[in-house]
C-alpha cells in the first residue's frame, strides 16, 4: 500500500517538475522592456522649423489683425520688449495717418531661422525674413520665450542694412547656442558693445569707441539728421542734444558659427531741441507731429525714440571691429517742455 | 621459388581469400543474430532510454513551438493602464512613449468629467520646464507589468517660481507642444515617429489632482518576439540526436570507429570508453590495451595482405610432404601432346636427362613458338625430382636424395625396365 502510494508520489513529483520546466515557456509576452535613458550626446534644438513657423505665423497673424483694427490692444499677447513700444507707436500714428508705416511691414517668408539649443529660459529664436514686396531690406526678428509658462513673443525687429554681410549660423536642425551678455573672447562683450555703440551714436566720430565700430548706415543717418537740425537751430540760436542710453536688460544674443555673437539690443534716445530767440520748437517729422497731437508748442521739445540695433561682435583679433548690421528707430513719445 | 609454385600460389591465395571471406561473413552472420538476440548493455541503454527521452523532448519542443506560434503567441497589441491620482500634471519619462513602438496612443479618462483634461506631446526639456514650477507631479516611469504602468511621484526642482498670471498661457495654448488634445472625458492622443526625447504631459486641470484619471498607453508592436522558432530548431536538433542515439551511438564503439576512421585503433572489448570509465577501469586498462589493439590491428591487416599469403605458403610447404607435391591440376597449362611425347620418349628408354632435352625439342617442333612457357612447364614436370630437391632443402633429405639418385642411376644402367617403372611411378604420383 505504502509502496504504491510512494510510486504515485514519485510520479506526482515528476509531473510537477516537468510542469515547472514547461510552464515558464508558455504564454510569455517577452521580457518587459525598460525605458532607456535618452543619451543626449548633442543638445537638440528647442524648436523645429515647423514649430518656429507656426509660432511666427501666429504672431504675424495677430499683428495683422491688430494693425487692421488700428488698435494696439492685440499687440501685448504677441509682442514685448522694444518692439511692443515701437509697434504701438506706429499703430497710434497709423490711426491718424490712415496707413501703417512702410517700415513696419514684416514679410511672412523667411530666409533663415536660427534656433537655440539652450535648455533653460528665456530662449530666443532669431529669424531673418525675405525682403518686403516693395524691396525693402530683410527683417531680423527676435522671438523670445521668457519662461516655460509663457509663449514666444516678438520682442525686437531690426531692418538689416542694405548690402550688409550677415554672419553665418548653424543650421536649424542642429541649432545654435545662445550667447550671454558677458561672452568672452570677443572684441568686446555684448553688454559693452551695446553701451559703447550708444556712445558712438551720441558722439559720432568724437566717441572714444568710434574705432571699435565699423561705419554703418545708422551712424551716418543720425549724424546727417543731427547736422541738418543743428543748422536750423543754430540759425535762431537754439540748442539741441541727443542722448543715447543702452538698455542691456533688453538684449538678445545668439552665437554665430564662427564663434562671434549677434547682439540685438535696445538703445533709448532722447532728443531735446530748444529753440532760441523766443521761438517755438516744432516736431521734426510727421511721426513726431502725429504723436504730439497738439498745437500747443513751447520752446523746448523732447522726443523719445526707441532704437533697436543689431550688432555683430566678432571674435577678438587683429583689426576686428563690431559691425552694426541692422537697426530700427521709432519716436514713441513727443513732449513739449 | 620454382615456376611451378608461381602457378599454384595465386590460386591458393585466392582460394584462401575466398575461404577467409566466407569465414568472416560466417562470423558476421553468426555475430549479428547473436547481438539481436542479446544486445549489449550500451545499445539497450541508448535505444531503450536515451532515444525515447530525446524523442519525447523533440516532440515536446515542436509542440511548444506550435503553441507559441498560435495560442501562446505574444500579442502584438499591448495596453497598459493605471489610475493616477495625487497631482495635477502627469508626465511620461523619456523613453517610455516609444517603449514598444514608435506609434503610441495615450488615453486619459478622468474620473470626474468636471474638469477639462489635456494631453500634449513635447520635448523632454520643455515638459520639464513646464512642471518645474509645480510642487510635485507624477511620472510614468515605465511598465510594471504588461498591463499596468508604473508611476512615481516626483518633486519639482522648485527653482522656478510660478510665472505671473498676466503673461502665463494656458496649458493647451503653449507653443512648446508639438500636439495637444483636450476634452472632458476619454482624451486620446496618438504619437507617430516618437523619439526617445518625446514626452507626454497630461494636465488634469486645476483641482483635479484628488480625483485623478485613468491613463492608458497603447502600442501595436511591429516586432513581436518569436518564441516558436527556437523551439522548432531545438526540436529538430533533438530529433536528429534521437535518430543518432538509436543508430550510430547504439553501435558497439569498435564497429563504429573502424568504419569511420581507418587509422583508429579497435578495441577488442565491447566496452566503450565511457563504460570503462564508469567501471573505474580507466587508467588501469587503457595503457595495456593500446599495444594489444595495435598488435591485433596489424594481424588483421596482414590477414588480408601479403603476410597472410606468406603464412599460407608456409603451410602449403608443410603439407606438401604429406600429400605429395601437386594438388591442383590446371588443364589449361598442360600440354597433352608434349606429355604423350614424353611418355613415348621414356618408353624408348633413353637417358633421363637427354630424353628431357629431346622431348623439349620435339615439343617445340609440334607446338607454336609462343608456347614456350608450356614447354618449359612440361620440361619441369618431366623432372620432378629436381624440383623436389630445390623446394625441400633440409640437408638430411638432400643427402638421402643423392644416395637414392646414385642408386637409381646405377640401377638404370643395369636395367632400362627398372628406370621405366620408376619414372612411371613418379608420373603417377603427380
Amino acid at each position: 500500500m505504502s509502496k504504491r502510494w510512494r510510486a504515485w508520489k514519485r510520479i506526482g513529483v515528476a509531473m510537477a517538475a516537468s510542469m515547472a520546466l514547461v510552464l515558464p515557456l508558455a504564454a510569455c509576452e517577452g521580457q518587459l522592456p525598460t525605458p532607456t535613458a535618452a543619451t543626449a550626446s548633442k543638445a537638440s534644438p528647442d524648436l523645429t522649423e515647423a514649430q518656429e513657423k507656426k509660432i511666427r505665423t501666429k504672431i504675424l497673424d495677430t499683428l495683422t489683425k491688430a494693425d487692421e483694427a488700428r488698435s494696439a490692444d492685440g499687440y501685448k499677447a504677441v509682442m514685448g520688449g522694444p518692439q511692443l513700444e515701437i509697434r504701438t507707436s506706429q499703430a497710434t500714428i497709423a490711426q491718424k495717418s490712415g496707413s501703417m508705416n512702410k517700415y513696419a511691414t514684416i514679410p511672412k517668408d523667411v530666409a533663415q531661422v536660427v534656433i537655440p539649443t539652450d535648455d533653460g529660459w528665456p530662449r530666443s529664436v532669431f529669424t531673418i525674413t525675405t525682403t518686403t514686396e516693395d524691396q525693402q531690406s530683410q527683417r531680423l526678428l527676435v522671438l523670445d520665450q521668457n519662461s516655460a509658462r509663457e509663449n514666444y513673443k516678438l520682442v525686437a525687429m531690426a531692418r538689416l542694412f542694405d548690402g550688409v554681410s550677415m554672419p553665418k549660423f548653424e543650421v536649424p536642425t542642429s541649432g545654435s547656442q545662445m550667447g550671454t551678455a558677458k561672452d568672452e573672447g570677443l572684441v568686446v562683450t555684448p553688454t559693452e558693445a551695446l553701451t559703447q555703440y550708444a556712445d558712438v551714436l551720441q558722439n559720432g566720430s568724437n566717441s572714444k569707441y568710434a574705432s571699435t565700430f565699423a561705419d554703418d548706415m545708422l551712424r551716418q543717418r543720425i549724424a546727417t539728421l543731427t547736422s541738418t537740425v543743428q543748422e536750423g537751430i543754430a540759425r535762431n540760436n537754439g540748442t539741441q542734444s541727443q542722448t543715447f542710453t543702452a538698455v542691456p536688460d533688453q538684449m538678445w544674443i545668439m552665437r554665430t558659427a564662427d564663434g562671434g555673437d549677434l547682439v540685438v539690443g535696445r538703445i533709448d534716445s532722447v532728443w531735446t531741441r530748444q529753440a532760441g530767440d523766443g521761438r517755438e520748437s516744432q516736431p521734426a517729422s510727421d511721426d513726431e507731429k502725429i504723436l504730439y497731437n497738439s498745437d500747443q508748442y513751447t520752446s523746448t521739445m523732447k522726443v523719445t525714440y526707441v532704437n533697436v540695433v543689431a550688432l555683430y561682435v566678432p571674435q577678438s583679433g587683429d583689426g576686428a571691429q563690431v559691425t552694426a548690421v541692422g537697426a530700427d528707430r521709432q519716436p514713441v513719445k513727443v513732449e513739449a517742455l | 621459388m620454382s615456376p611451378d609454385q608461381d602457378v599454384i600460389d595465386p590460386l591458393k591465395i585466392s582460394a584462401e581469400e575466398s575461404e577467409s571471406e566466407t569465414n568472416d561473413s560466417g562470423e558476421n552472420k553468426d555475430g549479428e543474430p547473436k547481438r539481436a538476440a542479446r544486445p549489449t548493455r550500451h545499445a539497450m541503454i541508448m535505444r531503450g532510454i536515451v532515444t525515447p527521452i530525446f524523442g519525447l523532448l523533440a516532440v515536446a519542443s515542436v509542440v511548444l513551438g506550435v503553441l507559441n506560434a498560435t495560442i501562446w503567441k505574444p500579442s502584438a497589441e499591448i495596453t497598459a493602464t493605471s489610475t493616477i491620482t495625487g497631482s495635477r500634471y502627469i508626465v511620461t519619462d523619456p523613453g517610455v512613449l516609444p517603449l514598444l513602438d514608435q506609434k503610441v496612443t495615450l488615453s486619459v479618462d478622468p474620473v470626474s468629467s468636471k474638469n477639462e483634461v489635456c494631453v500634449a506631446l513635447g520635448a523632454s526639456k520643455d515638459v520639464a520646464g513646464w512642471v518645474a514650477s509645480e510642487s510635485s507631479y507624477t511620472r510614468i516611469s515605465g511598465l510594471s507589468s504588461w498591463t499596468s504602468l508604473s508611476t512615481q511621484t516626483s518633486k519639482a526642482t522648485g527653482q522656478v517660481e510660478a510665472t505671473d498670471s498676466e503673461n502665463a498661457v494656458e496649458f493647451k495654448d503653449s507653443d512648446m507642444w508639438s500636439s495637444v488634445k483636450c476634452g472632458n472625458s476619454d482624451v486620446s492622443l496618438t504619437s507617430t515617429k516618437t523619439t526617445d526625447s518625446t514626452m507626454a504631459i497630461i494636465d488634469l486641470g486645476r483641482g483635479a489632482a484628488s480625483t485623478g484619471a485613468q491613463v492608458s498607453m497603447h502600442w501595436v508592436r511591429s516586432q513581436v518576439p518569436d518564441f516558436a522558432m527556437p523551439f522548432y530548431l531545438s526540436g529538430g536538433l533533438l530529433a536528429v540526436v534521437a535518430v543518432l542515439c538509436a543508430s550510430v551511438f547504439a553501435m558497439p564503439p569498435h564497429k563504429r570507429r573502424k568504419r569511420v576512421v581507418e587509422g583508429k585503433a579497435t578495441i577488442h572489448t565491447d566496452l566503450s570508453f565511457a563504460e570503462r570509465a564508469e567501471q573505474g577501469l580507466i587508467g588501469a586498462r587503457l595503457p595495456e590495451s593500446v599495444p594489444a589493439r595495435k598488435h591485433r590491428r596489424h594481424a588483421a591487416h596482414r590477414r588480408g595482405g601479403v603476410a597472410e599469403a606468406d603464412h599460407e605458403a608456409n603451410g602449403a610447404n608443410g603439407s606438401g610432404e604429406q600429400i605429395g607435391t601437386p594438388v591442383i591440376v590446371d588443364p589449361a597449362s598442360r600440354n597433352l601432346v608434349a606429355d604423350q611425347q614424353a611418355a613415348a620418349g621414356r618408353n624408348a628408354a633413353e637417358i633421363l636427362l637427354n630424353g628431357n632435352d629431346s622431348a623439349a625439342g620435339s615439343s617445340k617442333a609440334v607446338t607454336s613458338a609462343a608456347d614456350a612457357a608450356d614447354s618449359t612447364e612440361f620440361a619441369t614436370s618431366a623432372r620432378p625430382v629436381d624440383e623436389e630437391a630445390t623446394s625441400v632443402i633440409t640437408s638430411d633429405e638432400l643427402a638421402a636424395y643423392f644416395a637414392r639418385l646414385a642408386q637409381e642411376v646405377q640401377q638404370s644402367n643395369e636395367s632400362a625396365d627398372d628406370t621405366d617403372e620408376q619414372t612411371n611411378e613418379e608420373g603417377g604420383n603427380r
